[in-house]
């Protein structure tokens, strides 16, 4: 590849750089991440009634993996297309494939990783040593049983649009970001509201009534020539949402931070 | 002289509003340019063209034989460019560390060079940059960006915020990073600070290029004399201590030292008779 393109020691550099300069998470990350599995142990500990078991530990790190790894690029590169606060990252002098590069592995990799390490790591600590109150491990929990290809799509299609409209807008871009995602969902809603009605007056009402659909059971790509045509539209509306979608923003981030004028 | 940037015919557009207009000029290596002009003449556009952070719609602006809005590392390493609000400088960090995090991309970067500069202007290096002033926060910048030691380096404004003292530590600094292979563009409403400094100058008005020439040539050109009483013919005058600073066409080969600030004043107040003074030269 082209030295102005992709050079990896440069992509190197630019990595060290991001986690040098998101150094003042660390101390506040390690004090939270570390805390809360110490604050549900002492939580069991003190009798109070409440027990905070494996499955409730497991869902809260689901959770806050979620939340934080969609507001992600709202943390980390807020100022990037800043027009005074961003001429740093703009003129550093590294490709803008680098940059968006390390862009996405901040926010796909290192926040969700940096998240299950510490707190699954004192989690799994508690539970070593204290297994009477502190029962079974969340890492083990979430790669077993947390993680399926919907939730990980969900994610990444929520994490993209924020990553897209975090470069695109350039002043309050929170709420904007915000409105966007109102406006979707009030289209969807529409939309899935109208498609509905259209077919539950083409069809017998005990048909429409037991028709059931469960997003985890059904794969992404998977589509039966017997399905309901309902159902082959709700397919073909996650693969765009969840495939689609996210790809035309990955796309188009890259395409802001290539035209971007300050 | 190496040719550093070349612009040709260049055009800028603000939505509707054109700020730079068929702009042809070059900038050579070895030279301290001086850009003047009066506020909204398009000098930071200029800058930001030049530096890749802006695209004109029409004309060519290369930098080191390349575009500059492609923004590729091989030209991003070889630039500096300083705003005039220096917002952009990570201030959760000393100049130290916003060093240590930036200079890896810049090869030429001098570490002597930038503690030695931070010295002079006595800044605590491992101070926290929003702790510290305006002014000292822009001496850590300027630091960091002369240390980069690039071939091409743009300065807005850089005297603005800085006290006497540094005022004269950054002529100092100035004089001693031009070499003959480095280009400096500062953009300036302070032209008493950068006297002795900056040569040539460019004045930019009306989204043209109103004047690109050295002192040399201007002083051959123009006379700046002190007189006890205005006489007539005079392009400008200014009293002043003694009698009138007076700008007149140098008909009879006078020396005299250029003043920056009556250059310019004349300049605005005669642009035809300037422009046509250098033109049929």
């Amino acid at each position: 590849m082209n030295n102005n393109t992709f050079q990896p020691d440069r992509f190197y550099r630019l990595i060290v750089r991001n986690l040098k300069s998101i150094r003042k998470y660390w101390v506040q990350s390690l004090l939270i991440f570390a805390g809360l599995p110490l604050l549900f142990f002492l939580i069991n500990l003190s009798n109070m009634g409440i027990e905070i078991d494996l499955h409730s530990r497991t869902s809260f790190l689901n959770g806050l993996v979620t939340s934080l790894v969609v507001v992600s690029p709202f943390m980390l590169f807020f100022n990037y297309n800043h027009p005074k606060k961003g001429l740093t990252e703009v003129m550093l002098a590294a490709s803008v494939l680098e940059k968006y590069l390390v862009m996405q592995l901040a926010c796909l990799l290192f926040t969700p990783l940096a998240i299950v390490a510490i707190y699954g790591g004192m989690d799994s600590l508690l539970a070593f040593f204290f297994s009477n109150t502190y029962s079974g491990h969340v890492i083990q929990q979430i790669i077993h049983n947390s993680l399926n290809l919907h939730q990980i799509t969900t994610i990444l299609l929520l994490q993209q649009a924020i990553l897209f409209f975090n470069l695109l807008f350039v002043r309050r871009k929170v709420v904007k970001t915000g409105g966007v995602f109102i406006l979707t969902m009030i289209v969807t809603i529409a939309a899935i509201g109208i498609t509905a009605s259209l077919f539950e007056s083409g069809s017998s009402s005990d048909e429409f009534n037991h028709f059931n659909f469960d997003f985890n059971e059904r794969g992404l790509f998977t589509i039966y020539a017997d399905d309901h045509p309902i159902v082959i539209i709700i397919q073909i509306t996650r693969i765009f949402m969840l495939v689609i979608v996210p790809l035309a923003l990955m796309a188009g981030s890259y395409f802001v931070m290539k035209n971007k004028r300050y | 002289m190496k040719r550093m940037i070349q612009i040709h015919d260049l055009s800028f557009k603000y939505g509707n509003k054109e700020v730079l207009s068929n702009i042809t000029m070059n900038l050579e290596a070895g030279k301290i340019y001086g850009l003047l002009g009066e506020n909204g003449a398009g000098k930071t556009t200029l800058l930001k063209i030049i530096g890749g952070l802006q695209r004109p719609y029409r004309g060519k602006c290369t930098v080191c034989d390349e575009i500059p809005f492609q923004r590729t590392p091989s030209f991003l390493s070889r630039i500096y460019y300083l705003p005039e609000e220096i917002d952009y400088i990570q201030t959760d960090y000393s100049a130290l560390q916003f060093a240590d995090l930036n200079a890896p991309f810049y090869p030429k970067f001098d570490w002597d060079k930038f503690k030695k500069i931070l010295e002079e202007f006595d800044l605590d290096a491992n101070k926290k940059l929003r702790k510290l002033s305006h002014g000292q926060s822009k001496k850590a910048a300027i630091s960091f960006a002369v240390a980069a030691n690039v071939d091409l380096l743009l300065l807005d404004e850089p005297s603005n915020g800085l006290d006497i003292p540094s005022k004269t530590i950054f002529r100092k600094i100035m004089a001693e990073y031009c070499l003959e292979t480095t280009c400096t563009l500062i953009s300036t409403h302070q032209v008493r600070d950068l006297e002795n400094l900056i040569d040539p100058i460019i004045i930019l008005d009306n989204r043209a290029v109103l004047m690109n020439e050295s002192l040399e040539r201007i002083s051959e050109k123009l006379c700046f004399l002190l007189e006890s009483s205005v006489p007539s013919g005079v392009l400008y005058a200014e009293p002043t201590l003694g009698g009138y600073l007076c700008v007149s066409e140098n008909r009879n080969q006078r020396e005299s030292r250029v003043n920056l600030e009556a250059l310019f004043n004349a300049t605005m107040q005669h642009k035809t008779v300037i422009h046509n003074l250098f033109k049929n030269a």
